[in-house]
C-alpha cells in the first residue's frame, strides 16, 4: 500500500478516535456496566481509544519504513 | 526517631539523588545557548521519551487527577482522551519543526514563527505571552511541592521552606546544566512517578473495598452520576457535553503549543526520536488509570479532605501506610511537580532572552546564557512569592491560560504548512484569537453551550487569519521555500 494512503487512512482514523471520544460519538459508550477489567465500561473504552492512537501511529511508521521514507 | 523523621528523610534522599543527576547531566553539554537551551540537539529516544511524558503531566496530573476523579467523577476522563491525540499531530508537525531548528539555527517556539513571519512585535507578544502562562503554572507547582511536604511531615516542614527546598534544587541544577539537566532528571523523576502512581492506584482500591470491581460497584450503587460522562462540574452540579467536548478541543490544539513542549522538538537528535515519543506516548499516559482509581478510592471515604486536590495526600495519611511508602508517595508528588516546574523555569528565562531582550540590546552568545541563568533565580523568586499567598484564582489563570496558548496552532500551522500566509494575517489573527479568548474568559456567562474561551477564540482567529492574509501582498516565493520543503531523508540519523 503507498505510504500516502496508509496516511490518509490513519488520519481519518485518528479524527474517527476523537469524535468517538466526545459528544455524540460518545453517548451509546458512555455506561458503566459491564465493568471491564474492573472498570466502569464507559473508562474502559476511552483508555482503549487512546492507546489505538499510539498503535495507530505505528502503523504509520511501519508504512514509512516499508517505503524507505524518512524512518531512520 | 517519630515517624515524620522517617519520611522526612526519604524525601530528603529523593531530593539528593535528583540533584546530583541534575548536576551530573550538564558536564558533557556546550557552553553555548545552544547548549543551554536546546541541549546541543542531543536528546536520545529515553530521555526524550521521559522528557515529553513528565513536562506535560505535572503536579497538576498528580494531585490534581485524583481531585477531579474524587469531587467531579467522570470529568476527569477527558484528560485521558486529550493527551494522545494532542500528541499524535507531532508525529508529522514536530520532525519539521526539528529540521527547520537544525536548518536556520531556532531554539524557541516564537523564532520559528518569526523566521516565517518578521515581526518584532509578534516575537515579543508570544512572549509576554508565554511568561503570562508561565508564572501561575511554576507558582501552582511549587504550592504542589509546599503542600505535599507540609502534609506528610504533619506541618513540621511548612510549606513556605518546603517549596523553598524543592525549588531551591531545582534551580541550581538547572542554572548549571540548562535543559540537559531538565532532560535527565525528567527521566529520573519520570519513571519514579509512574511507579508510584500505578503503586498506589492499585493498592488503595484492593486495601480499602478489596479490588477495583467492588469498588466501582459501591459508587456505581451509591453515586452513580460520578461514573458517566461528562460527570460534575466544579460546583457540583452536572457538567455539560459542550464543557467536556471543548475542553477536549481545546487541549488537544494547545497541548503542543505549550512552549516549554513545543521548544523541546529542537533538542532532539534526530526525528526519528520524536515520532517514536509520539507513538509511545499513550503508554506513559496510561498512568491516569491508576492516578483516576486513587480519586475514585476517596470517593466513599468516611471523612473529607479540606480541598479536594488534598485527596491524594489525604488518603495516603489516613490509611496507615507504612512510612516509607509515605515518604515515597510524596517524592512521587515532587517529581511531577518538580519535572514540569524545571521546564517552565527554564522555557520562561530562555523565551525573555531569544525572543524579548535580545531582540532589542546586541548581546553576545555569553552574555544570553547568562542572563538565561539570572532570568531563571528571577523567575523563580517571584513564583516563590506568589506561592506562598493562597489564590484559588491561580488555578483559574491557568485554566485561562489554555485558552490563549492554543491561539498559538493556527500561527504555528500557517507557518509550517499555508503559503499564502502573511505577517499581517498572523498577527491579525492572533491578537484577535487571544482577545475574544480573554474576552469570554472574563465574561463567562456570554459563552455560548457552554463552549471553551479558547474554541471560541479560535473561531475568531483563524478567519481574521485567511482573510487578512489573503488582502496583504503575499510573501516572496525565496522566502516560503524553506519553510514549506519538506525535511530531507535523514542520511545521518
Amino acid at each position: 500500500m503507498k505510504t500516502s494512503t496508509v496516511r490518509r487512512g490513519v488520519a481519518i482514523f485518528l479524527v474517527l478516535d476523537g469524535l468517538l471520544a466526545m459528544w455524540p460519538g460518545l453517548l451509546p459508550f458512555n455506561r458503566i456496566y459491564p465493568l471491564i477489567f474492573g472498570l466502569p465500561f464507559v473508562m474502559a473504552w476511552l483508555t482503549f481509544l487512546m492507546l489505538l492512537v499510539g498503535i495507530a501511529l505505528f502503523v504509520v511508521a511501519l508504512a514509512d519504513r516499508a517505503a524507505g521514507r524518512p524512518s531512520s | 526517631m517519630e515517624r515524620w523523621h522517617f519520611i522526612a528523610l526519604v524525601i530528603g534522599a529523593y531530593l539528593l539523588v535528583t540533584l546530583s543527576i541534575g548536576l551530573a547531566a550538564g558536564r558533557k553539554s556546550t557552553k553555548s545557548v545552544q547548549g543551554f537551551v536546546a541541549g546541543d540537539r542531543d536528546f536520545g529516544l529515553l530521555v526524550f521519551y521521559f522528557v515529553t511524558g513528565a513536562s506535560v503531566y505535572s503536579a497538576f496530573a498528580f494531585l490534581g487527577g485524583p481531585g477531579w476523579a474524587y469531587s467531579r467523577g467522570a470529568a476527569a476522563f477527558y484528560i485521558l482522551t486529550y493527551g494522545a491525540l494532542g500528541m499524535a499531530p507531532w508525529y508529522w508537525v514536530g520532525p519539521r519543526v526539528a529540521h527547520l531548528g537544525r536548518r536556520f539555527g531556532f531554539v524557541t517556539q516564537a523564532q520559528l514563527i518569526t523566521g516565517r513571519f518578521p515581526s518584532r512585535f509578534l516575537s515579543v507578544l508570544i512572549a509576554v505571552l508565554t511568561l503570562g502562562a508561565f508564572i501561575p503554572y511554576i507558582t501552582l507547582q511549587m504550592r504542589g511541592a509546599g503542600i505535599v511536604i507540609e502534609a506528610v511531615t504533619e506541618g513540621h516542614v511548612p510549606l513556605a521552606l518546603g517549596a523553598a527546598l524543592a525549588y531551591g534544587i531545582v534551580i541550581i541544577y538547572v542554572l548549571t546544566s540548562g535543559v540537559t539537566a531538565v532532560g535527565w532528571t525528567n527521566t529520573f523523576q519520570g519513571m519514579f512517578m509512574l511507579v508510584i502512581a500505578w503503586t498506589l492506584g492499585l493498592y488503595l482500591p484492593f486495601h480499602l473495598y478489596g479490588g477495583i470491581g467492588p469498588m466501582f460497584e459501591r459508587i456505581a450503587a451509591e453515586r452513580p452520576e460520578l461514573l458517566t460522562v461528562p460527570g460534575l462540574a466544579a460546583n457540583g452540579e452536572a457538567w455539560t457535553w459542550g464543557g467536556y467536548t471543548t475542553a477536549i478541543l481545546v487541549s488537544i490544539i494547545g497541548l503542543q503549543m505549550w512552549p516549554h513542549l513545543f521548544m523541546k522538538a529542537f533538542t532532539a537528535k534526530n526525528d526519528d526520536i520524536i515520532r517514536k515519543t509520539a507513538i509511545l506516548f499513550p503508554t506513559f499516559q496510561l498512568f491516569l488509570v491508576p492516578v483516576f482509581l486513587i480519586g475514585f478510592a476517596g470517593v466513599l471515604f468516611a471523612e473529607a479532605p479540606p480541598t479536594a486536590d488534598f485527596i491524594l495526600p489525604f488518603m495516603v495519611l489516613k490509611t496507615e501506610l507504612p512510612a516509607l511508602v509515605v515518604g515515597l508517595f510524596c517524592a512521587g508528588a515532587l517529581s511531577a511537580s518538580m519535572s514540569t516546574g524545571d521546564a517552565l523555569l527554564h522555557g520562561a528565562a530562555s523565551v525573555t532572552v531569544e525572543d524579548g531582550i535580545g531582540l532589542f540590546i546586541p548581546l553576545t552568545d555569553g552574555q544570553r546564557r547568562a542572563l538565561m541563568r539570572v532570568l531563571i533565580v528571577v523567575v523563580g523568586a517571584v513564583a516563590y512569592v506568589f506561592a506562598l499567598d493562597d489564590q484559588g484564582s491561580l488555578v483559574a489563570l491557568l485554566l485561562g491560560s489554555y485558552g490563549i496558548i492554543c491561539q498559538l496552532a493556527p500561527t504555528v500551522l500557517a507557518a509550517l504548512y499555508w503559503r499564502r500566509a502573511t505577517t499581517a494575517g498572523a498577527l491579525a489573527g492572533l491578537l484577535s484569537g487571544s482577545a475574544a479568548a480573554v474576552f469570554f474568559f472574563l465574561n463567562g456567562e456570554l459563552r455560548p453551550l457552554d463552549l471553551h474561551e479558547g474554541v471560541l477564540g479560535l473561531l475568531v482567529h483563524i478567519p481574521v487569519l485567511i482573510v487578512v492574509s489573503l488582502m496583504t501582498r503575499p510573501q516572496s516565493p525565496e522566502h516560503i521555500s524553506g519553510f514549506l520543503e519538506s525535511p530531507p531523508v535523514e542520511g545521518s540519523a
